[in-house]
């Protein structure tokens, strides 16, 4: 959705009908004051990947890059000169006026738990989300043991634990290591990407893993066979119904994140192909 | 003016001002506190979503 204000992003959430999110950074440190990018990142992450698959750019866009890539840079030392002095009264007011509508905020992911942000940065990013009453938070996977640690701990020195989030690359054992470096790893797994990878023993990861998965992204992936499709809800390979009654009848604790990752059709938008979601949900689950 | 009359304006004020005041509402029934509010727990299971 165009508009990422916290008011904004506040009533997509209540008009979805839904009640407790995982929040990216932007809505929460754009209302404490996070100055805003002016960088073009669709055109810088366009040219990164190009670059990233081994492709030849011209003259001109290896020159376009390389100033983006001089402008993020700058900015991330804006951002981070700023996250170094924030006041987390900032947060605190933005989970009330959630909570006073009706939403929890169970997780919160800014792009501050990478292994280009500093311990300082880090350590923000753990205070911001305690303030806004999380219980984690959120980052892709860095496949890097020394980073997983490092998080791990201090998410122990902040009492807050560090959920993983994985694609494709996600198997059975993906987080094992990190499971054993600090009781503040968990998983942020994500059911539709673990399908979509061709495996076929996601019960057997959820029973095994319950009690370290801090939250799953939700959504209804394709099999390899089938082509790795992201679908509308109950057209896809993902077993939905389940995951959820397992849920249901195991209690257990951990949320189930709708992700909207498939084409919204037209004359739709995504408020209501949550609602879709949330409605696929409900009747699988009552 | 202490009589019935005064007593139900006082009381109704006194309803008109909690309305306006969420605090209010902190000790009343969930079933008040949660009127108009979302709700996507279902069956025990808290379904949520990521907001981008």
């Amino acid at each position: 959705m165009a508009d990422q204000s916290a008011e904004a992003t506040l009533n997509y959430v209540t008009e979805s009908g839904i009640n407790a999110i995982e929040l990216m950074g932007g809505p929460a440190e754009s209302f404490a004051g996070m100055p805003e990018s002016t960088i073009d990142r669709r055109k810088f992450y366009q040219l990164m990947s190009r670059q990233r698959r081994g492709e030849t750019l011209s003259t001109d866009e290896s020159k376009e890059l390389a100033e983006l890539q001089k402008e993020s840079a700058a900015f991330g030392k804006l951002v981070s000169e700023w996250r170094s002095k924030t006041d987390f009264k900032a947060f605190e007011k933005f989970k009330k006026m959630y909570k006073d509508a009706g939403v929890s905020i169970y997780a919160f992911k800014p792009a501050a738990f990478g292994q280009g942000n500093s311990d300082a940065e880090i350590a923000y990013g753990m205070k911001a989300a305690k303030a806004l009453g999380s219980s984690h938070v959120t980052l892709e996977h860095p496949s890097d043991d020394a980073h997983t640690q490092k998080l791990g701990k201090m998410g122990e020195r902040h009492r807050m634990s560090v959920g993983y989030h994985g694609h494709e690359q996600q198997t059975f054992d993906f987080w094992d290591t990190a499971l054993a470096q600090s009781p503040a790893n968990g998983l942020n797994f994500d059911a539709g990407h673990y399908i979509a990878a061709g495996h076929v023993d996601i019960m057997k990861l959820l029973k095994k893993q319950h009690n370290r998965i801090l939250s799953m992204h939700t959504k209804d992936r394709q099999t390899p066979a089938n082509g790795k499709g992201n679908l509308p809800w109950g057209e896809g390979d993902t077993p939905l119904k389940e995951i959820l009654h397992l849920i249901r009848d195991e209690k257990f604790r951990f949320p189930a994140t709708i992700e909207l990752e498939y084409q919204v059709p037209e004359g739709s938008d995504a408020v209501k192909e949550v609602q879709n979601c949330l409605e696929h949900c409900r009747k699988l689950l009552v | 003016m202490n009589n019935r009359r005064s007593f139900l304006i006082k009381s109704a004020l006194g309803i008109v001002g909690a309305g306006i005041s969420p605090a209010w509402l902190q000790g009343a029934p969930g079933i008040i506190r949660n009127y108009n509010k979302p709700n996507s727990k279902i069956n025990g299971v808290q379904i949520g979503c990521i907001t981008y």
